[in-house]
């Protein structure tokens, strides 16, 4: 099965190569920028928001009756908050990027294990010490965003009723904190008004790129190591709350979405050449991130476990060259259809 | 006379390297060009003469970045992409290798160094990423390339290294950006990054100053540095916050001072906050600053005034042609051409079929 998936997308990749087509015009670019905005970019947004909105509430609810965060109503809570971030966590331009805001709702990779070292004087501290919904968003990004609040949600409760004080306190004020950048963010991204269309979409494949590339690196080659022995679990995204691979299955509904079109929406698969001697670039796309998407659905295991196992290793594996084949598709077919150069010399950070 | 000697370096792997000197072979005459290109489906190095014609190709297991030349000798060394695993010494007439360089365990390069002002130490800038730190590394160029000591760069992401004129101190464009080999080029910090401009003591290593910008600036990362014989720096940057503000990308130093540039109106957009290379032309007068994202390398005076812009597709690379007031520019269309700074657009050139010019072209003193 896998095998002949591969084939298909060598299939794909040859029988797309060599073909060109004029890109989009200026106003074309202009309706499709507007509608994945409205269509894509807005609604996932306020997702996001109203997500992070039932997860304070959540949570107050929770500390005031007594009981520490990780309840299970507040753990789901949590989950479908980072579903709904893992849908636009491709978007890596505009409004998100202002303020730090990407980085406060999600600072990860943690290299240095900043957040944890934060998190454990606070919880070590008096409760005074602890800054209120106000003032952690002038700390530490590494403080105020999903790491922090699942660590305090996922690990196991305190018997300290001074600790579960404190740890109630911090996780109501992070999640207060969220809803201000996610309510801030969603205003900013309805008044935006991109002033050149190709830019946008010159951002959006970029970002794209740029997502897949995480996905490959740090979610998932990251983690397995090069054997068994040199597998490190904990280093998968939301190990604590055994969401790394959902959060991939998210990320790829988020591209779906990007790529495929919202509902009542034209998606980037707009700019591709039609489907030629029943092979069609945009349709491997598709199928590919749906492929994606099924797959992860339908795999038991969770990744920080698959890791360690052979058997698990094979399909951490069998992801990266899935995702890697998608990348793919994206730099050498979508990207010159869409007249985006990633360039050479324009690439990144040299 | 074009050698295209084209030679194979077996992974990245020591060993290969001699330190016999091949043949003399006959002089060309200088300036001479080294870049990195992606050609005919492979990494290579390329040097060119004055009239931009290839003398020798060189196959890179992977993908080449900046580049330097033995002030005293015929070495020349081209670095590897970071994260770097490579670096290859060569003869710069007969284009043969003779040491291919490895960082040490725990370290990578980042593209770029430089020589002693009489060329027996080689400076490499690297990153030390597990302790989050930049390194700058020194190699015995005066004795087979060993590595003989480290100084801090005193900041993280140290990219370009250039040694100012005395031979004193090197300059060091400490980007600010943290990465890990483990997660390629993904940047880990951009929350909390503070490039600096340190100027380090070639000798001891010891730190002389540190420029930082403004606060506000934190987010533009100081990458790329040319220098010109009265001490003048020109730091060209790319800006890691939002795309919508628009920051001065161009920073001239002298005597410790730092001017931060704009360009002229719409031109400042169209660099689009990302600049790839700078380079004084052959008199020290005119600088020339690339800016691959926006397909334009602007130009100015030594005194930061503007001195106008020409479009490149996805241009990168610029070195002083042999006139005052020159450049050379490259493409990764294949682009090449000499461009007058006084007389406007570049005419003329040529675009060489199947080679996509690399960020850097770096021009020999004479």
């Amino acid at each position: 099965m896998l095998t002949i998936r591969l084939i298909c997308i060598v299939a794909a990749l040859l029988a797309a190569s060599g073909l060109a087509q004029a890109e989009l015009g200026p106003e074309q670019k202009t309706r499709l920028i507007g509608s994945l905005l409205t269509n894509h970019v807005i609604p996932r947004y306020a997702a996001f928001r109203d997500q992070a909105a039932i997860l304070r509430d959540a949570l107050k609810r929770t500390c005031q009756a007594g009981q520490p965060p990780g309840t299970d109503v507040v753990k789901s809570a949590f989950s479908a908050t980072l579903a709904a971030w893992m849908q636009v966590q491709h978007i890596r331009f505009g409004p998100v990027m202002a303020k730090d805001r990407f980085y406060r709702v999600q600072f990860w990779p943690d290299k240095h294990g900043r957040g944890g070292k934060q998190l454990n004087r606070l919880l070590n501290g008096p409760p005074d010490a602890v800054p209120d919904k106000n003032r952690i968003a002038r700390t530490s990004v590494a403080l105020q965003g999903l790491p922090a609040l699942e660590r305090l949600i996922f690990t196991s409760p305190d018997s300290n009723d001074r600790r579960r004080e404190i740890a109630c306190r911090l996780a109501s004020a992070i999640t207060h904190n969220l809803v201000q950048i996610a309510d801030s963010t969603l205003a900013d991204w309805q008044a935006y008004k991109p002033a050149d269309a190709a830019i946008v979409i010159e951002a959006l494949v970029r970002n794209l790129v740029e997502q897949l590339q995480i996905i490959l690196d740090a979610k998932l080659a990251r983690p397995l190591g090069k054997s068994v022995k040199l597998a490190r679990p904990k280093r998968a995204e939301s190990w604590r709350s055994r969401n790394s691979l959902n959060n991939i299955r998210h990320n790829l509904q988020g591209m779906l979405e990007l790529i495929g079109g919202p509902d009542g929406g034209d998606g980037l698969r707009l700019a591709t050449r039609p489907a030629k001697e029943g092979y069609d670039i945009a349709d491997a796309m598709v199928e590919n991130l749906n492929y994606g998407i099924k797959s992860i659905s339908g795999h038991p295991g969770s990744l920080a476990e698959d890791v360690t196992s052979p058997k698990g290793r094979e399909y951490i594996t069998f992801l990266i060259a899935h995702v890697g084949g998608l990348q793919e598709l994206i730099v050498e077919h979508l990207a010159p259809q869409l007249g985006v150069n990633l360039g050479f010399n324009s690439q990144d950070g040299d | 006379m074009a050698i295209d000697r084209r030679q194979m370096i077996f992974g990245a792997a020591a060993g290969l390297a001699t330190g016999q000197l091949p043949a003399y072979t006959a002089p060309v005459a200088g300036p001479l060009y080294l870049t990195a290109a992606k050609a005919d489906g492979s990494f290579k190095a390329m040097l060119l003469d004055k009239e931009t014609e290839t003398l020798w190709t060189l196959t890179l297991p992977g993908r080449g970045h900046g580049g330097a030349f033995n002030p005293v000798n015929t070495d020349c060394v081209i670095f590897s992409r970071r994260p770097g695993a490579f670096a290859v010494v060569v003869h710069r007439r007969s284009g043969q290798i003779l040491h291919s360089l490895t960082p040490p365990d725990g370290r990578h390069f980042y593209g770029h160094g430089c020589y002693s002002a009489d060329g027996r130490i080689l400076y490499t800038t690297e990153n030390d990423y597990d302790a989050e730190k930049g390194v700058i590394g020194l190699w015995n160029a005066a004795n087979g390339y060993a590595r003989i000591a480290e100084f801090d760069s005193y900041g993280i992401g140290p990219h370009d290294i250039a040694l100012m004129p005395g031979g004193r101190f090197l300059a060091v464009a400490n980007g600010g950006i943290a990465t890990h080999p483990d997660t390629g080029r993904q940047k880990l910090n951009i929350p909390e990054m503070q490039p600096s401009l340190a100027l380090v003591d070639a000798n001891d290593g010891t730190r002389h100053t540190s420029l930082r910008l403004p606060s506000q600036l934190h987010k533009l990362s100081i990458r790329h540095l040319a220098v010109n014989n009265a001490g003048v720096i020109f730091a060209a940057m790319q800006y890691e916050g939002a795309a919508d503000e628009l920051p001065p990308l161009v920073a001239r130093i002298c005597d410790g001072r730092t001017h931060l540039l704009r360009a002229p109106g719409a031109i400042q957009s169209a660099m689009r906050n990302y600049c790839g290379s700078v380079a004084f032309g052959r008199s020290g007068g005119v600088i020339a600053v690339s800016c691959p994202r926006g397909g334009l390398v602007t130009f100015w005076n030594e005194d930061g005034t503007f001195a106008g812009s020409t479009a490149i597709k996805d241009g990168c690379g610029v070195a002083p042609a042999t006139a005052a007031g020159e450049f050379i520019l490259t493409g990764a269309s294949g682009r090449i051409a000499v461009h007058s700074v006084k007389t406007g657009p570049a005419v003329g050139g040529k675009s060489v079929t199947g080679t996509m010019w690399d960020n850097h072209l770096v021009a020999s003193k004479a």
